[in-house]
């Protein structure tokens, strides 16, 4: 009763709240899912830009929207092969740092470095 | 040379056609030569709500199968100067005709209007693409629910499709009661979401139902409630620079003093 009551006085509830926000994902899947084209120019340019930095597996790159409760996430799959080689070399100290196994990112980045390198090596 | 306006919305009863039959006659009484085209073919209304069923003897099916002139097939009303009703064929469909028959027959209109109404039929099928096929603007009436602003929306990226850039939205039915309890989605909320210009909001109005039942528009009997907003809408279409009120709901006093000066809930002047 008394809980009732607070929660009319408060309008925790109030539902156009949940209509906004249940809109705001609708829309944000629908306007997504109505061209392929977006998803791949997104991609084509999220890759552009990350080989700048990597060395990509081109071929294999995976990106995709995945809807968990209440939330859209875009989820990308990008396999590295190995770092590009920058001209200025102020950016030695930064590259050993993404190399510290700290994260599972970087473990995978440095697998994937080591798989490069013995491709390399056989070659 | 005129403007061709399309009205649409993706979902359908959310008001089109009073919009086109309201907007219309609002241009026409400030002495704008208007023509309204019903391009819902099959399931035709705007004669309806306009009140000029009984007069219509030809449609643009007859224009484009060639048994009746242009000319010949509008529909004067009778009510205000310059006003003209392009009436749908409740025959056929709407893949009987094909987007250049509908942008020539509204290209002839615009040369001799100052504005060209098209009253699209709900969907995004053939019937949406004859009615956006001459227009070089469009109206977007929406309600203020998920489903119709989400059709809302869709209708946006088709009209961004066909070229057409200056896209216009209109709210309608917005109830202030429900807006200031929290169960109803505002006009900011809806703007938000769809990221167009408004162009006005028109509050929920009991005298609709009336003036619908007698196929005359409010417009020719009012100047507040949502003919207030149709009437503003029509100076903005206009390029007068009209502000859109913000819809109270008056406590116990402004009510009472609204009722002994004859004005309606929610209005503000």
């Amino acid at each position: 009763m008394i809980q009732r009551l607070i929660q009319i006085l408060t309008r925790a509830d109030k539902s156009k709240d949940i209509a906004k926000s249940r809109l705001k994902l609708i829309l944000v899947q629908d306007r997504l899912s109505i061209s392929e084209e977006v998803m791949q120019s997104l991609q084509s340019e999220v890759t552009k830009l990350l080989s700048k930095y990597f060395t990509l597996n081109t071929d294999e790159v995976e990106m995709d929207l995945e809807r968990e409760d209440n939330a859209l996430a875009l989820v990308a799959n990008i396999p590295i092969l190995g770092m590009k080689e920058r001209e200025n070399e102020l950016n030695t100290t930064e590259i050993q740092k993404d190399n510290e196994p700290d994260t599972e990112k970087a473990n995978k980045e440095q697998q994937t470095e080591k798989e490069v390198t013995e491709e390399n090596d056989s070659n | 040379m005129g403007r061709v306006i399309v009205i649409t919305s993706g979902k359908g009863g959310v008001g089109k056609s009073t919009c086109v039959a309201n907007i219309g006659t609002a241009l026409a009484l400030s002495n704008k030569k208007v023509t309204v085209v019903d391009a819902d073919i099959g399931l035709r209304n705007l004669d309806v709500i306009m009140g000029l069923e009984s007069r219509v003897v030809y449609t643009s099916m007859d224009v484009i199968d060639g048994s009746s002139t242009l000319e010949r097939a509008l529909v004067k009303d009778r009510r205000v100067e310059n006003l003209k009703l392009l009436a749908a064929s409740q025959r056929n469909n709407k893949n009987d005709v094909e987007p250049e028959q509908m942008r020539d027959m509204c290209l002839k209109l615009k040369e001799e209007n100052d504005y060209v109404l098209v009253d699209s039929p709900a969907g995004i099928e053939q019937g949406f693409r004859n009615a956006a096929s001459a227009a070089e603007e469009a109206l977007v009436v929406t309600t203020p629910e998920v489903s119709a602003v989400r059709d809302a929306d869709r209708i946006i990226g088709l009209l961004q499709s066909e070229e057409i850039h200056k896209i216009d939205l209109i709210i309608n039915r917005i109830n202030p009661k429900l807006v200031a309890k929290g169960d109803m989605l505002d006009s900011e909320d809806v703007l938000d979401i769809l990221s167009i210009d408004l162009i006005g909001v028109v509050p929920e109005d009991p005298n609709i139902v009336g003036s619908t039942n007698r196929g005359q528009p409010l417009i020719f009997d009012s100047k507040t409630g949502a003919a207030g907003a149709y009437w503003r809408i029509s100076e903005r279409i206009e390029g007068k620079e009209v502000p859109i009120p913000e819809f109270k709901v008056d406590g116990a006093f402004t009510r009472f003093w609204g009722k002994l000066i004859g004005r309606r809930d929610g209005e503000i002047n």
